[in-house]
C-alpha cells in the first residue's frame, strides 16, 4: 500500500495516531529541556564561583549535572532521532508507519523517561549520564534508561518492513539519501547499544537490586565506551542527513554530489564504533598498541566529516552563485542568513560554523598522547559543547519546531526572533567553549563544583589563575541561556497560534543533485559489504581489550555518592 | 566520484596520516606516551607510601579514596624521574598532576602508572578530575618539588 500522497504539493499525510505520537516525540523532550538548560546555566555559575553552595533552590550540583547530561544528551537526542526517522521514513518511502509498532515505541520511550526521571528528581541517581560504577543509582534509573533505548529499537525495527516493501516496489533504485542516512544512524545505534545492554542488564541492574554484590569496573567502563563514542554519531548523523538532503534546497541550490554523501554515511557505519578506547587512554589495563589502534581509527572517522565539510560548502557555494553571488567569496553574502521564512538555514549554518571548531578540538582529544594534557579537564566540555551543543543541538531545535508546525498545521510565530536564536546561541558558545577549553589547559577539572573549593577565595585550594576563564564561561552560558529563552518564547507563541495550514502534512525540502547519483552497481549503493567490514573492525579492535578488561583483580562493591562506606561489605 | 571530492578525500587522509605519525614520533622519541599496561601480577594496594629505589629513584604509591589522596603531601627532587603508581580504594577517581602530562584514572581493580620529571621547583596540586561523589571538589593533594 502506498500512503496518501498529494502529488501537486509533494506532501505526505501522517495518519492521525502517528501524528499524535510524533507530536509527543517532539514536544516532550523540548519541555524537559527547560530543566536541562536551567541546570546548564546554573552549573556555569557554580563553576564561576558565583554560587558557592552544594545546591541551589533544592537542586544539588551533581543532581543537576546528571539531569543536564541525561536530558540534553540522551533523552532529547534519542527522541529527536526517532521523530526525525519516523518523519523521513514516511515521507521518502511514501508509507505510513505500522500503528501498533509506533505506539509501542513511543510508549516505551515516554514510560522509560518518566521512570528514570523520578530517581533523578528525588536525588537517588546522582551518578551523571555516564553512570560509572561503583557509584550506584536507584534501579529505576537504569531500568528507565533501558526502556528508552528499547523504545528506540522498536521504532527502528518498525521501519524495516516499510523499507523492504519499498525495495521490492522500486527494483534497481538506490535508497533515497535521507533514508540511507537514517538507516545507517540507527544501524550504528543498534550495534553500539548491544554492549550497553550487556553492561546494564547483566551487571548494573542486578547489582543495583542487590542480587550480585560486586561487579568488574574495567569491564563495565569498556562496555560503556564501546557504546559511548558511537553514541555521538547517533547524535550527529541526523544533523548530517539534514545538511545533505535539506540544507542545499533551503539555501536555494542543489547538493554537490550524492555519491560523496553516500560514501560518508557508509564510512561512519564502518568507523564510528571501533574507537571507544580513545576515552580510556589514561586508564590502566590495556596495552598501548590497542589505544594507538583506536586513535588511528578515530582519525579515520574524521575523514567522512572532512568530506562533508567540502560537499556541504560546495553545495552552499552553488546556491550562492545561483542567487547571484559573483567572485571567489561573493556567494557567501548571497545566502539566506537572516531569511525569516527559512529558519532551517540559520540553524544549519550556525551549527556548521560551530562544528568546524568542534571537529578540530575533537581531533586533539583523539590524539593519543596529546590527550594526556586535556583528559577530563574543561577542554573536553568546551569541545563537546561545539559538537552536541552546536550542530546537533541547533538542528534539533530548528527541526523540532518545523516538525511541530507541519504536524499541527500551526505556522511558526515570532519568525524574526526564531532566526536570531541560532546566531545568539553561537555567540554565547564562542565565548563559553574557548573559555572552558583555556581553563582546561590551565588544569580546571570538568564535572566539578568549583565554587566550593577552587573558585572560593576562602578555600585553601583557591586558584586565582582560574578566575578569568571561569567567569567568561559564565558569561557565555548566560548568552546561550538567553537564546534558549527566546526559543521557548517562539514555541509558546506557535502553540498559542491558530491552525492555518493543513494538519499533519509532512513536506521536507529535498535537494536535487549537481552531479548525478551513483549507479546502482556502485559499491556505495550497497550496504552489506560495509556492514561486514564494520563488524570485522569491531572484532579486531575490541577482542583483546575486552579480555584485558576482564582480568580485573577484584570486583567492586556499590557506593552511594554521599558516603565513603560501601553499601555492601564484601569479604576480601 | 567527482574529481574535487577525490582530492579532498586524499588530502584529508594524508593530513591525518601526518598528524598520526607526529604523535607516534612524540611517543617514541620524546617518551610522551599514555599509561602502560602493568603485568597482571601487580595487584591493587590499599595504603599509600613513598619508596626510594637503590638508585635514588622516588616511587610514589597513591591510593585515591572518597575524598582524599594518600599520601597527601610528598616531596620530590627536581629534574629526576619519579614513578607514580595509583590505586582506587573505593570508587573511580581522577589524578591530574598540574602543569604536567601526568593525567590518570584511578580504577577499582587495576593499578595505573606513569613516570614524571618535574623541571621547576614549586607546589604542584594533584586534582581529582573524575566525579567521585558529593565532596569530589575537595579532593586535592600536593607534590612539593625541591
Amino acid at each position: 500500500m502506498t500512503g496518501p500522497m498529494n502529488p501537486t504539493k509533494n506532501t505526505f499525510s501522517v495518519a492521525p495516531l502517528s501524528r499524535v505520537l510524533m507530536i509527543i516525540e517532539v514536544v516532550l523532550p523540548i519541555a524537559l529541556l527547560v530543566l536541562g538548560i536551567y541546570h546548564g546555566f546554573l552549573q556555569a555559575l557554580y563553576r564561576a564561583g558565583v554560587i558557592q553552595s552544594s545546591s541551589f533552590m533544592g537542586l544539588g550540583y551533581y543532581q543537576g549535572l546528571t539531569l543536564h547530561g541525561v536530558v540534553n544528551a540522551i533523552v532529547l537526542t534519542t527522541f529527536f532521532g526517532v521523530a526525525l526517522g519516523n518523519g523521513i521514513m514516511q515521507y521518502y518511502l511514501r508509507k505510513p508507519l505500522i500503528p501498533w509498532v509506533h505506539a509501542a515505541s513511543t510508549g516505551l520511550m515516554v514510560g522509560g523517561t518518566l521512570i528514570a526521571a523520578v530517581p533523578m528528581l528525588v536525588g537517588l541517581a546522582d551518578v551523571l549520564y555516564t553512570f560509572y560504577p561503583p557509584l550506584r543509582a536507584h534501579p529505576a534509573f537504569y531500568i528507565g534508561a533501558t526502556l528508552l533505548v528499547v523504545g528506540s529499537w522498536v521504532a527502528f525495527f518498525g521501519w524495516l518492513p516499510l523499507l523492504q516493501r519499498w525495495i521490492r516496489e522500486n527494483p534497481g533504485m538506490p535508497l533515497p539519501l535521507a533514508v540511507l542516512g537514517m538507516l545507517i544512524t540507527f544501524l550504528i545505534w543498534f550495534l553500539c547499544t548491544i554492549p550497553l545492554a550487556i553492561e546494564v542488564l547483566f551487571m548494573l541492574i542486578p547489582w543495583s537490586l542487590g542480587w550480585i554484590d560486586t561487579i568488574n569496573i574495567p569491564l563495565a567502563r569498556t562496555l560503556f565506551w564501546f557504546f559511548g563514542h558511537p553514541l555521538v554519531y547517533f547524535w550527529l548523523l541526523p544533523a548530517y542527513v539534514i545538511y545533505y538532503v535539506m540544507l542545499p534546497k533551503v539555501a536555494g541550490g542543489k547538493l554537490y554530489s550524492p555519491y560523496a554523501a553516500r560514501l560518508a554515511f557508509l564510512l561512519f557505519l564502518v568507523l564510528s564504533i571501533p574507537v571507544g578506547l580513545h576515552h580510556q587512554y589514561t586508564e590502566p589495563g590495556f596495552d598501548r598498541v590497542w589505544k594507538a589502534l583506536h586513535a588511528l581509527l578515530t582519525f579515520g572517522v574524521a575523514i567522512p566529516s572532512f568530506m562533508t565539510a567540502f560537499t556541504v560548502s560546495a553545495s552552499l557555494e552553488y546556491a550562492g552563485v545561483q542567487r547571484g553571488g559573483r567572485g571567489l567569496f561573493g556567494w557567501i553574502g548571497k545566502l539566506p542568513w537572516l531569511d525569516a521564512n527559512r529558519p532551517l538555514f540559520a540553524y544549519s549554518i550556525a551549527g556548521l560554523l560551530i562544528f568546524v571548531f568542534g571537529g578540530i578540538t575533537g581531533l586533539v582529544n583523539a590524539s593519543y598522547n596529546m590527550n594526556q594534557t586535556i583528559h577530563n579537564t574543561g577542554f573536553i566540555s568546551g569541545h563537546f559543547h561545539m559538537t552536541v551543543g552546536g550542530p546537533v543541538f541547533l538542528i534539533i531545535l530548528g527541526m523540532s519546531l518545523e516538525l511541530f508546525s507541519q504536524l499541527t498545521g500551526k505556522p511558526i510565530r515570532g519568525r524574526g526572533w526564531n532566526v536570531a536564536v541560532p546566531y545568539l546561541w553561537m555567540l554565547g558558545l564562542f565565548i563559553f567553549s574557548p573559555a572552558m577549553m583555556y581553563g582546561g589547559l590551565l588544569g580546571q577539572p570538568r564535572r566539578t563544583n568549583m565554587g566550593l573549593s577552587y573558585l572560593d577565595p576562602s578555600s585553601p585550594h583557591f586558584r586565582a589563575d582560574w578566575v578569568p576563564t571561569a567567569l567568561l564561561t559564565g558569561i557565555g552560558a548566560a548568552i546561550m541561556t538567553l537564546a534558549f529563552v527566546i526559543y521557548l518564547g517562539v514555541w509558546i507563541a506557535t502553540i498559542a497560534g491558530a491552525v492555518r495550514h493543513s494538519v499533519g502534512e509532512l513536506s521536507f525540502p529535498t535537494a536535487e543533485y549537481v552531479h548525478g547519483d551513483a549507479p546502482t552497481t556502485s559499491v556505495v549503493a550497497r550496504l552489506r559489504p560495509w556492514l561486514v567490514i564494520a563488524l570485522l573492525l569491531i572484532l579486531v579492535s575490541y577482542w583483546v581489550p575486552l579480555q584485558q578488561a576482564f582480568r580485573a583483580s577484584e570486583g567492586a562493591a556499590p557506593y552511594a555518592p554521599d558516603n565513603p562506606v560501601p553499601l555492601i561489605q564484601v569479604e576480601k | 566520484m567527482d574529481r574535487l571530492e577525490k582530492i579532498v578525500l586524499v588530502f584529508s587522509a594524508g593530513l591525518l596520516g601526518i598528524f598520526f605519525l607526529a604523535l607516534l614520533a612524540a611517543a617514541r622519541l620524546q617518551a610522551i606516551d599514555v599509561p602502560p599496561c602493568l603485568p597482571p601480577e601487580v595487584k591493587p594496594f590499599s595504603a599509600g607510601r613513598v619508596d626510594t629505589l637503590p638508585d635514588g629513584t622516588r616511587q610514589l604509591f597513591y591510593v585515591a579514596r572518597m575524598w582524599r589522596f594518600e599520601p597527601e603531601i610528598v616531596e620530590v627532587p627536581v629534574g629526576k624521574p619519579v614513578d607514580i603508581f595509583l590505586s582506587a580504594g573505593d570508587v573511580t577517581h581522577g589524578f591530574y598532576l598540574s602543569w604536567t602530562n601526568t593525567n590518570l584514572m584511578a580504577i577499582p581493580g587495576a593499578v595505573n602508572a606513569y613516570t614524571v620529571k618535574i623541571e621547576k621547583p614549586g607546589i604542584y596540586p594533584i586534582i581529582c578530575h573524575e566525579y567521585c561523589g558529593s565532596a569530589h571538589q575537595n579532593m586535592v593533594a600536593y607534590i612539593l618539588a625541591k
